[in-house]
């Protein structure tokens, strides 16, 4: 009967999603994402992934080009090695905000650091539990540099230079072969460091994903220059080398926000029409749907966010309502809005938004709002921008229906209901926070 | 069942007891605790009336126990209400008022039967509770958060309340070492009752810690020194025993709140030790009921501690995320260890503790994947507390979720229905969409996500977002039409419904805005629902619905004709059929009276032709419906029409063919007796009100009928005489009696109209008591008066006919009650009545105005107490004879009635009494002239009857009636001889 409980008990345990696995996020040849259970990984280098996974309930083998990866999810708090342990621990204590030392608690950066640099072979009979293996200090590495980027972020400068060097040793490491032995200066934990010998990782995906961790700790450091030619880099390397297409929409969105940065609207927008450009550029050599599909996506996303811009300025004075309108007009009508609802319902957004703002049209403002707030139910930032101007934009159609010799009563009451939805569907949403602070 | 509980159940009306004192009290207890109060009460009651006192002192204890468990139920009922956020079915105060009605009477046995005593240990409990209550809590297991109000207000007495009971579990304790000479060892008797005394003061201890807020930090501090002191020592002796664990779980519970309370983050990570070792030492076992709820306990509370360690709870100042993992390693355990418990409330809301830790880690999916489960499985154990915390955990994380996987879409969309069911439309909007977005398999979508998308455009409908509503609910339909799906697929239903919620919504859109485009639009989809959803109720009644509409308006001649037009393919067929003769019944009783002999035969009419018509389709059961109720109209206009025997005709028609149905809740009865009534049929009349009360005892129909068969009865047997007059009388008493009896208040007249009828039936007794009863209401003292004289004579008339069975010096002392009272009302000044016979023989001294008028109006006493103060044996008054008085009264009602009153004279009605005075009188002359005090009074009486005797011959030769003539004359011959 024990054993019956027990194996029971496994099968639970293994379907609860827990910090403990590891797990994999990966798109198909279908252009399907799949998460699956990680059980053990059995070749890792920069052109080809293969390890096996649990799906369905069974272990099944598994094999990818890196650029395939989504997310990869290394540590298992329950795995009897404790450097796979610290892994899963760091990670968690990163998705908590706990990433510095706080009091006598060990933060996310120390348990990295001591993953990245251990070269620990266990004591005779203890070797599976204390052993550090080299894709363990990998992975420490890399989320080193993540922790540390994190803390320069909160404003800890020092952290991005510290992060800049765990690149620069990251790099190094990665081109020494796997498991060899490598002098360098390693923290030692009293604030200062102190020089050892680690271990090599070899060849690894990881690579552009450090790329882009040493473009945006430069564009945390304001060294835009620095940051653009990095991101410039990953871009014009991305075709060639087979990057995956999240971390290309990431290389050219965050290019395009540091380049836009202080300057005119319009000429922000045409930055992120550029962008638009670049990305439907690189859809195009894209070697499968799945690619195409996630940067033209992308495209039209800087496409609007440009239009977003106008919209802003005009807001404030510095054009006439009419320029984002017609833009959003032309996003809207484009042959891409009809294949990504995104865009279409963003520009619907943007067209009522406008509309709004000019008082005129009550009842197209009123009906295009409402149709993105009934379909856009997979995209909250449209849903919850247009709730905040439908609230608006009901008593204004109310109105004109009082004025044609109905009664808006009805619209008019509505407004309120719009905004309390608002509220409460995203109420951490900026709209939410503006509609409150009105 | 056993013997005890088979003769409860036969003994219900009067529970007798009959075992000992103990089993009697045992039985009581288990009834009590079966919710059976009532019952338990009963045979407490019987104990308390036993003539052996220790029943008495049993039974008096056992209401003591009952009054307690009244007061743990109900603070347990209320408690789970509030968490459940329904109506608590008792207030707060009833809940007080218990225990505190509990409290006194326990306090008595206790000071009867000493400290180490059963009821000693009853009353710490009952001690414990009520501070637990009163300061938010309602039960041992109770989990939720006190409030702090409640704390504010009530920690004073709190405090009291558990210091007494922790007392009284030290001399429970104290009393039991000394009866084990110093120490209660395993292998005593008394070892369990010392044990659980220890248990309880530990927890009175744990719990009197915790009523001190954060603010009184040094007084929570001292008191939760003082529970770990007595827990660490309990766990300590009782290490290898489960309430052991127990003790080191209510330790670890302690601890956390150490850790919240006062920031001290060691006393949480103590707290997680101790309650670890809990959740690994237990091992879970049904047969040991305890174990299932500790592990779920120490579970939920490590989740708790964890928790508020990760997030810095309370006064925690550095918040650990690591700790997060703790808890969902501990979720794990959960999984592992939890078995049979795995749907009790402790473990549930361990599981949502989890479930927190993963949200606050960010990983929303997971946190709502696991309330998701919670919320299933608390929705399926009836755990309602866990349902709504479950429900609120997922409504605050769901819009994290990007969608698909997190919950299934089934679940999404009953969320979504009972989010909406609360009036919280965006919410339940948002997981309506959830449910769109989580439908990926073809079966999901037709079933659910269509459906999720009726049910918000229901939701915005019914949150007045009309155009919101309507264009969703339009694109369903289009949606339905574009899929080619048939008939008899799911989301024909779905479009059907939708398609008529776009039809409610634009009709407003369409009524508010009157704009041609919105009412063309309206026009649209309501062609589209009457072409395309033909089989939907709303549109298949359409013309049934304009029918209606005008019934509504009461335009009923109209509305007859439009129901009666609705063809036979409708689904509302049968029930516009049935309207028609209902329309002509409206006109004839409210709308147009004054031709209500017209409608009366229209409804007729359309009542036949209704029944003709549904009597041959019993195959339909709308039909059979119709053909009965087409019935009961035909009775009810022939009723109204006067058409009795056909109305009679009719009603047994409708009897026979439908027995022990009654839709008109007993009007069919109320219209058999009237018809009844109409024709003569009394005793008929008289069976069928027999047989409507005994099958519907509540209708509010039976007093009238009742009234009216009462009064027919009345009416017959008044100008009767003899037996026939008295028995009809009664049964006309019975019915009056069931009158008063199912009337709330009976009045004074009701009791005088009974006691009137029950005079007639010659029940004097029942009459007396009915005459005082009315006294007794009576609000014009003139009118108590009367009654109560009516009362005195019922009693008088009842003794005179039971004269012969009844002890004579009873018989004297009733005659001399009623004569003194007879004298009290007709004489109400003492002086007179000092100076009867004078007073009474001189005319112009008696009676007052006042009560002269007042006899003008209601003679019948004078004659009544004139036959009483006359009455043979009856005792004088002192130096009086009550003969001469009799005659004088006799004189005082001939002046306020004629002998032959004028016709239509308020007299007549008297003249039954002036004979029977008068006859009266010349009785009393001739016992006087036989039975004198002296031979000249004799003579006297004998001259004075002969000639009163022959004067009324002369001028009254017929009377009131031969027999009086005969009797008059026998009298006047007899005088004649004595004078």
């Amino acid at each position: 009967m024990k054993q019956i409980v027990s194996t029971l008990a496994l099968v639970l345990v293994l379907s609860f999603p827990a910090d403990a696995l590891e797990t994999i996020r990966y798109f198909d040849k279908e252009g399907n994402v799949v998460t699956a259970e990680l059980i053990t990984v059995t070749k890792a280098t920069e052109k080809e992934f293969r390890a096996r996974i649990r799906r369905g309930g069974r272990n099944r083998p598994l094999r990818l080009e890196p650029r395939q990866i989504l997310e990869l999810r290394r540590g298992d708090r329950d795995a009897i090695n404790q450097w796979s342990k610290s892994l899963a621990l760091g990670k968690g204590m990163m998705a908590a905000g706990q990433i510095a030392n706080q009091g006598t608690a060990s933060g996310a950066e120390e348990t990295f650091a001591k993953a990245a640099y251990s070269t620990e072979r266990g004591t005779r009979g203890q070797e599976a539990t204390e052993r550090a293996e080299p894709w363990q200090n990998m992975y420490g590495a890399f989320y080193l540099i993540e922790a540390r980027l994190a803390l320069g972020k909160q404003g800890k400068k020092d952290k991005l230079n510290e992060a800049l060097e765990a690149i620069a040793q990251f790099r190094k490491r990665s081109s020494a072969r796997a498991g060899a032995k490598l002098d360098m200066s390693v923290p030692d934990y009293k604030g200062g460091s102190r020089e050892s010998r680690v271990f090599g990782f070899g060849a690894n995906r990881l690579g552009p994903h450090v790329d882009l961790l040493e473009a945006r700790t430069f564009a945390a450091l304001g060294q835009a220059d620095k940051a653009k030619s990095a991101y410039d880099k990953i871009i014009s390397d991305a075709p060639t080398k087979g990057y995956p297409p999240n971390l290309i929409v990431a290389a050219v969105i965050e290019r395009t926000n540091i380049e836009a940065s202080g300057k005119e609207a319009q000429e922000q927008e045409t930055i992120y029409r550029s962008a638009g450009t670049t990305l439907r550029g690189l859809a195009g050599r894209q070697p499968d749907a799945f690619g195409k599909e996630k940067l033209t996506l992308a495209a039209n996303k800087a496409m609007l966010q440009g239009a977003d811009l106008l919209f802003e300025a005009a807001k404030a004075g510095k054009y006439g309502i009419n320029v984002p309108l017609n833009r959003y007009k032309q996003l809207g009508d484009s042959t891409e809005a009809r294949k990504d609802e995104a865009l279409r319902l963003g520009a619907k957004a943007g067209i009522g938004m406008c509309l709004v703002e000019e008082g005129k049209q009550g009842e197209l403002a009123y009906t295009t709002l409402l149709e993105v707030v009934t379909d856009g139910y997979r995209y909250p930032e449209q849903v919850a921008r247009a709730l905040y101007y439908l609230a608006k934009a009901a008593p204004l159609y109310g109105k004109e229906i009082d004025g044609a010799g109905g009664s808006g009563v009805f619209l008019r009451e509505e407004g309120d209901r719009w905004k309390k939805d608002l509220q409460e569907r995203f109420p951490s949403s900026k709209w939410a926070k503006k509609a409150k602070s009105e | 069942m056993n013997a005890r509980w088979i003769a409860s159940l036969l003994l219900l009306g009067g529970v007798a007891t009959a075992g000992t004192a103990t089993e009697d009290l045992n039985f009581a207890q288990r009834l009590s605790a079966r919710g059976l109060n009532g019952m338990a009460e009963k045979v407490l009651d019987e104990m308390v009336g036993s003539r052996d006192p220790e029943k008495q002192r049993a039974g008096r204890y056992g209401k003591a126990l009952v009054t307690k468990q009244e007061a743990q139920f109900a603070a347990l009922r209320y408690v789970l209400a509030l968490e459940a956020r329904t109506e608590p079915p008792f207030t707060r105060e009833r809940v007080i008022e218990l225990y505190e009605s509990a409290i006194p009477s326990i306090q008595q046995f206790v000071k009867a039967q000493g400290p180490g005593s059963d009821s000693a240990f009853l009353l710490a409990d009952t001690l414990q509770e009520f501070a637990e209550f009163l300061v938010g809590g309602s039960y041992p297991d109770h989990m939720a958060e006190k409030k702090e109000e409640l704390v504010d207000a009530n920690k004073d007495q709190a405090e009291k309340l558990f210091e007494q009971a922790i007392q009284l579990y030290r001399d429970v304790i104290k009393a039991l070492e000394k009866k084990n000479n110093g120490e209660v060892g395993l292998d005593s008797d008394d070892y369990g009752a010392a044990t659980n005394a220890e248990y309880q003061m530990c927890i009175a201890q744990f719990r009197l810690a915790l009523i001190y807020p954060s603010s009184a930090r040094a007084r929570f501090n001292a008191r939760a020194g003082d529970a770990e002191e007595v827990l660490d020592e309990f766990v300590a002796k009782h290490y290898d025993e489960l309430i052991g664990a127990f003790a080191l779980q209510k330790m670890g519970e302690l601890k956390y709140h150490v850790a919240v309370r006062t920031g001290d983050e060691d006393a949480g990570q103590v707290a997680l030790d101790y309650l670890e070792s809990v959740i690994t030492q237990v091992d879970e076992d049904p047969t040991v009921p305890g174990t299932i709820r500790i592990i779920g306990e120490a579970l939920y509370w490590y989740g708790k501690t964890a928790n508020a360690l990760g997030r810095a709870d309370g006064k925690l100042r550095k918040p650990n995320a690591a700790r997060f993992g703790d808890t969902i390693r501990m979720g794990r355990q959960l999984k592992q260890r939890v078995r049979y418990g795995a749907k009790t409330r402790p473990a549930l809301l361990a599981e949502l503790e989890v479930a927190d830790a993963l949200a606050a880690q960010g990983n929303y999916e997971p946190a709502v994947s696991i309330a998701g489960e919670v919320l299933t499985k608390a929705r399926s154990a009836g755990e309602t507390s866990v349902v709504g915390t479950a429900t609120d955990k997922l409504t605050n994380w769901v819009a994290n979720v990007s969608g698909a996987g997190a919950l299934p879409p089934d679940l999404m969309s009953q969320i979504g229905d009972s989010l909406a069911a609360q009036g919280l439309t965006a919410k339940a909007v948002t997981f309506y969409e959830k449910a769109v977005s989580a439908s990926n398999t073809p079966e999901e979508i037709e079933e659910i996500a269509n459906d999720a998308w009726r049910k918000i455009a229901a939701a915005y409908r019914r949150d007045k977002r009309y155009i919101a509503a309507g264009n969703i609910a339009w694109r369903v339909v289009q949606d339905f039409q574009k899929s080619g799906q048939g008939e008899d697929s799911a989301f024909y239903q779905t479009a059907s419904e939708a398609c008529w919620q776009a039809v409610q919504a634009f009709k407003v859109v369409s009524e508010s805005t009157k704009r041609s485009g919105d009412k063309a639009k309206y026009d649209e989809v309501l062609k589209t629902f009457r072409d395309r959803f033909p089989d939907h109720p709303q549109n298949a009644d359409s013309a049934f619905s304009e029918a209606l509409d005008l019934y509504t308006k009461e335009q009923y001649e109209e509305a007859a004709k439009r129901f009666k037009a609705i063809t036979s393919s409708s689904p509302s067929y049968w029930s516009a059929q049935l309207r028609v003769p209902v329309c002509y019944r409206r006109l004839a009783v409210e709308k147009d009276k004054e031709n209500a002999q017209k409608w009366h035969e229209a409804t007729l009419k359309a009542a036949q032709d209704l029944y003709a018509l549904a009597s041959k389709r019993s195959d339909v059961p709308q039909a059979k419906s119709a053909a009965r109720t087409a019935l009961l109209m035909q009775a009810g206009a022939e009723h109204s029409l006067k058409q009795w025997e056909a109305a009679l005709k009719s009603r047994d028609r409708v009897f026979a063919a439908y027995p022990g149905v009654f839709p008109k809740k007993g009007f069919e009865y109320k219209m058999k007796i009237d018809a009844q009534l109409a024709l003569g049929q009394l005793k008929e009349a008289e069976a069928t009100l027999a047989e409507f009360k005994s099958k519907l005892k509540g209708s509010s129909f039976l007093r009238r009928t009742n009234f009216d068969v009462y009064k027919a009865l009345r009416d017959k047997y008044k100008p009767l005489g003899g037996r026939e007059r008295a028995q009809m009388a009664g049964r006309a008493a019975q019915l009056y009696e069931h009158r008063i009896d199912s009337s709330d208040k009976p009045g004074a007249t009701d009791f005088w109209f009974l006691a009137d009828v029950l005079a007639d039936a010659e029940r004097y007794s029942d009459a007396g008591t009915a005459y005082a009863e009315a006294a007794k209401l009576a609000s014009k003292p003139g009118q108590r008066d009367a009654w109560t004289l009516l009362a005195a004579e019922m009693k008088y008339k009842d003794a005179r006919l039971n004269k012969t069975k009844m002890d004579p010096r009873t018989y004297r002392k009733i005659i001399g009650e009623t004569r003194d009272l007879f004298t009290q009302v007709l004489l109400p000044d003492a002086k007179q009545r000092e100076e009867l016979l004078p007073i009474l023989a001189d005319g112009s001294k008696w009676p007052s105005k006042k009560r002269w008028r007042w006899l003008a109006g209601k003679p019948g006493p004078l004659l009544t107490a004139a036959a009483v103060y006359g009455e043979k044996g009856a005792p004088s008054p002192k130096g009086l004879d009550g003969r001469w008085i009799a005659v004088r009264l006799i004189d005082r009602l001939h002046q306020l009635t004629e002998a032959r009153p004028e016709e239509g004279s308020k007299k007549a009605r008297f003249v039954n009494l002036w004979w029977d005075g008068a006859q009266l009188q010349l009785e009393l002359y001739l016992r006087i002239a036989e039975q004198g005090s002296s031979a000249a009074h004799s003579k006297k009486a004998a001259q004075y009857g002969f000639s009163f005797s022959r004067r009324i011959i002369s001028q009254y030769p017929s009377m009131d009636g031969p027999e009086r003539v005969a009797d008059i004359k026998r009298l006047s011959k007899q005088l004649e001889a004595r004078k």
